[in-house]
């Protein structure tokens, strides 16, 4: 009851509008909805029968209802014992639909076994069915209350990761919960870095001084850094794994029909508008008959999967877009007019946003370009020249044992000129191994032999000759755990 | 891949050109505690065959991992420096400083953040700007950053000098990290700057001086000094003669040596001796108003005397800025001469190295002789008049100017202005309770001024 208390905390400042906090708010709300899901799925017998995605929605919209219910009642300013009937009597309604719809009473008690399908269960807990649901519920509330009342930091923001894998560690123990956690791990990283990035940007903004914009551009790209990041991570996991690529198309396939039906979802009134521009044009240019005798593929045609073979998700999306114009058919033009509105009104505000923040900011930013260029002919330069290195040294010394000497060789006396520049002694550019020897003896006073060793060895292998036996190689190495000893011990 | 590469390798360790190290990590959302765990579980899920656990551990370890790499590297190749419109100015004046970022590396620099040591006295206009600092004269000019690959960010910040003084500027202390925040690195970036405000120059009519000839009708009666640089003849040496001042051309030419004879030096010299005591005792403490008071006075005599083509010079009995012993600018009619003035000035601090009196007869045999003393003071002791009636007696030209309150005792054949400050001395409450806020310094002058109290 304290959180229910704190629902209205003055130290909150929900004075100005900032879209990245709602950003943050709504962000951290999905990512806790990530593993919160997976719970449902392991602790209700209908949850676990579900569509991952469907509960995921599930969660996701009780928790960001929940979110936004707090958020609405306190920027309102109602009194507070009835913001907490209000929210109390929302939560409770949760619980009722919860169980009079989606999980309703079983006429068996729910059995709980731990530990995964193929060894046998060692334990057992048997509930009433309505205890879980009312938990689940009210847990998926409580956050809800728990986010809107917070201000998002990135401490909290990763907070909300760290306790997901937490969870999904337990989960993933449960045969119900690994079903779901696949195709939550995905957004919930995606969330959680995003979310955790924005945290970021707000506290820098609040946190005094100049700050930069950390606008829309900034936004996008972190996204596209989140999403690059959550795609490379999601392969390589599905690799280390071993997940079959039916496992992996489950996962993916409805995060690709959703971005589908999302960019179908913004298009679509261009499309229509780009089709209705045409159509106009053609019939003012060939006369009323050729535009009849025209037929111009509508956009239901265009997007129809026709022959091609899709996936089943991907033509189920397909389906619902093409079902919802076809039947909002009439509403064509209005929404492409309101597109073509929303767009430009998007455009003035940005540049009216940019040249106030510009102003405020008081900033310049300039691109280097010639060094932009040098740094990529560098780039390509270095790999092309580590490319090269690499082909040398396995032409020079193979693929078996020589190559490791030599680059053990090179390690150490690579290790050694570090320390003997971090004490004051860098090799100049043009000295040899040789000239360098007597800096490395004052640098290393107590291991004159080791310094001789080291640099012997060095200068062998660059002329192709690396130490022959086992022994010789360990004694480099020796030598080299002899020079850090001494430096330890000089540095004492 | 350097590892495959020698001569790579060799130049990488040679290149002396990298700008910033990758800095130490200073936070971590994801610890090496988590790592550890993460594969533990990883293990634990292979021999479970938990695919499930598998992939959600390995997916931790990838996002760990690429976070970790990005942040290790997102401070390399940052420039940071400052570029200040003028380094030397006069109190009351606004110069523009421009902060330069620059972003040397193609990967991008999701958020930085600049913390520079920033002194009060001479801060942004905009005085919020300065975030707290536990120093009480310092503040924190903080900034936050986003950079693409090869971009450079300048920001414009207007600073007023607000008091005389040497400032440093600096360091400043970066971090940045991963754009997601698991990890952040920290370092110092950019160089030291020092700026000077120079003490205020005033019109000698504005300090209540006559400006012709505030230092007496004759400056300097006699010119015992020669000027190497001006030979105004030839005549036969005599074994007194120096054997350096020998003309050897006119010896050769003649036969028999000669020596060169020179003009006598034609430069006025004046030395400004200050003191820095601004009370008779020093458990009074020290009076803000009259060190300044001081300080401006002298700067302007000094203009003043440079405009006249005098050889001026400084001497005082206090130290500067982060400095221990007495400072002596000796008389030079050098164009920098006013500068190096006004810069020694500007560091004066308020310590006192030893009393006046015996400063300046410790200090006279090193002046030029001929030169005009102008004593600036804030009180006239008897030491202190004892010591100017010693100076006369040996022949020194002696000029007073007291700053302080009281009208000081005439002293025969001394010139003497009295400049009286406007504003009063502050006050030690030898009632009032120590606390928290005072310094070491403060208790031991209130405790030394209740026991001269009671004495």
């Amino acid at each position: 009851m304290n959180l229910i208390l704190k629902l209205h905390d003055p130290s909150i400042p929900y004075g100005r509008f900032d879209w990245r906090r709602e950003a943050t708010h709504l962000l951290i709300a999905l990512t806790e909805s990530m593993w919160i899901a997976p719970v449902f799925a392991v602790a209700l017998d209908g949850a676990s029968t579900m569509a991952p995605y469907s509960l995921l929605a599930y969660v996701v919209g009780n928790l960001v209802l929940a979110m936004w219910l707090v958020r609405a009642l306190d920027s309102r300013g109602l009194w507070q014992n009835l913001r907490q009937i209000v929210f109390l009597a929302a939560m409770l309604l949760a619980v009722l639909l919860a169980v009079g719809t989606l999980f309703p009473p079983l006429d068996r008690p729910l059995v709980y076994q731990t530990i995964s399908d193929n060894i046998d269960p060692i334990q057992t807990l048997t509930l009433p069915h309505i205890l879980p649901v009312l938990m689940l519920v009210s847990l998926v509330w409580w956050r809800g209350l728990r986010l809107a009342i917070t201000t998002p930091t990135p401490f909290r923001a990763s907070f909300g990761m760290r306790l997901g894998i937490v969870f999904f560690v337990g989960a993933a123990l449960f045969p119900d919960g690994q079903r779901v956690i696949l195709s939550a791990l995905p957004p919930f990283f995606f969330f959680g870095l995003l979310g955790t990035s924005l945290a970021r940007a707000i506290a820098l903004r609040e946190g005094g001084g100049q700050s930069t914009l950390f606008g829309s551009r900034w936004t996008g790209f972190m996204a596209l850094a989140a999403g690059s990041i959550t795609f490379i991570g999601f392969g390589i996991a599905a690799v280390l794994a071993g997940l079959d690529p039916e496992a992996i198309t489950q996962v993916l396939q409805p995060i690709f029909a959703a971005l589908l039906l999302g960019f179908a979802f913004i298009m679509s009134p261009l499309f229509f508008l780009i089709e209705a521009v045409v159509k106009l044009i053609i019939s003012a240019l060939a006369g009323d008959m050729a535009a009849e005798q025209i037929d111009l593929p509508t956009f239901s045609e265009m997007i129809q999967p026709g022959d091609q073979p899709q996936t089943a998700g991907l033509e189920q999306a397909l389906r619902q877009v093409q079902h919802f114009f076809d039947q909002f058919g009439g509403l064509q033009f209005c929404l492409s007019v309101f597109a073509v509105l929303a767009v430009v009104a998007i455009i003035l505000l940005t540049l009216s946003r940019r040249q106030r923040s510009s102003q405020v900011l008081n900033e310049v930013r300039e691109d280097l370009d010639s060094d932009a260029l040098a740094g990529l002919r560098d780039l390509f330069k270095r790999g092309l020249d580590a490319v090269n290195g690499a082909v040398n040294a396995v032409g020079q010394f193979g693929f078996g044992r020589d190559l490791f000497a030599a680059l053990t060789v090179r390690r150490a006396y690579a290790q050694m000129a570090a320390m003997a520049s971090k004490r004051g002694f860098p090799r100049a550019v043009s000295e040899t191994p040789y000239e360098y020897r007597s800096a490395l003896h004052e640098a290393f006073p107590t291991a004159d032999d080791d310094v001789a060793l080291i640099t012997e060895a060095f200068v062998k292998v660059r002329y192709g000759e690396v130490p022959e036996t086992a022994e010789a190689l360990q004694a480099v190495v020796d030598a080299l755990n002899g020079i850090k000893s001494a430096g330890q011990v000089r540095g004492a | 891949m350097a590892l495959f590469d020698f001569e790579e390798a060799e130049r990488e360790l040679l290149d002396s050109k990298r700008r910033v190290t990758r800095g130490d990590t200073v936070g971590t959302l994801m610890d090496h505690r988590w790592v550890g765990m993460g594969m533990l579980l990883f293990v634990i899920g292979a021999l479970m065959r938990n695919t499930t656990l598998m992939a959600m551990t390995g997916f931790m370890l990838v996002v760990v991992l690429i976070s970790w790499a990005w942040s290790r590297r997102a401070l390399q190749s940052i420039v940071y420096r400052r570029e200040f419109q003028h380094k030397r100015v006069f109190p009351g004046e606004k110069i523009d400083l421009q902060i330069i970022v620059e972003n040397r590396k193609l990967l991008p620099l999701g958020w930085m953040r600049v913390e520079d040591e920033w002194p009060k006295l001479f801060g942004p206009e905009d005085e919020a700007r300065l975030n707290e600092s536990p120093a009480a004269d310092l503040g924190f000019l903080s900034n936050t950053y986003t950079l693409r690959w090869y971009q450079r960010v300048r920001r414009h910040i207007p600073l007023v000098a607000h008091h005389r003084g040497i400032y440093q500027i600096g360091p400043a202390f970066a971090l940045s990290g991963d754009p997601f925040n698991l990890f952040e690195r920290g370092h110092d970036v950019g160089k030291l700057d020092h700026l000077i405000v120079y003490p205020e120059v005033k019109p000698l009519e504005e300090l209540g001086l006559p400006y012709k000839d505030p230092l007496g009708d004759k400056l300097v009666r006699q010119q015992l000094f020669e000027d190497p640089n001006r030979i105004a003849g030839v005549r036969e040496h005599q074994p007194e003669d120096d054997l350096r001042h020998v003309h050897w051309t006119a010896t050769a030419r003649t036969g028999e040596l000669q020596t060169k004879v020179y003009e006598p030096t034609r430069s006025v010299n004046v030395v400004f001796c200050l003191n820095v005591s601004t009370f008779e005792s020093h458990w009074h403490g020290f009076w803000p108003e009259m060190l300044e008071y001081l300080v401006s006075t002298t700067a302007s005599l000094a203009y003043w005397g440079a405009s006249q083509n005098y050889a001026v010079g400084v001497v005082a009995n206090g130290t500067l800025v982060h400095a221990d012993q007495p400072f002596r600018v000796l008389p030079s009619s050098d164009r920098n001469q006013l500068t190096r003035i006004l810069e020694t000035l500007a560091g004066v601090s308020y310590i006192v190295t030893t009393d006046f009196s015996t400063f300046m007869l410790d200090e006279s045999p090193g002046l030029p002789w001929g030169a005009t003393m102008v004593l600036i003071t804030a009180f006239v002791d008897d030491a202190l008049q004892g010591t100017i009636l010693r100076l006369r007696e040996s022949g020194r030209r002696v000029v007073l100017v007291a700053l302080g309150k009281e009208v000081p005792p005439a002293i025969p054949g001394v010139l003497m202005h009295h400049l009286p400050i406007d504003s009063e001395p502050p006050s030690i409450d030898l009632e009032a309770e120590d606390n928290d806020d005072m310094t070491a310094r403060d208790r031991f002058l209130r405790e030394r001024a209740r026991r001269e109290s009671a004495r």
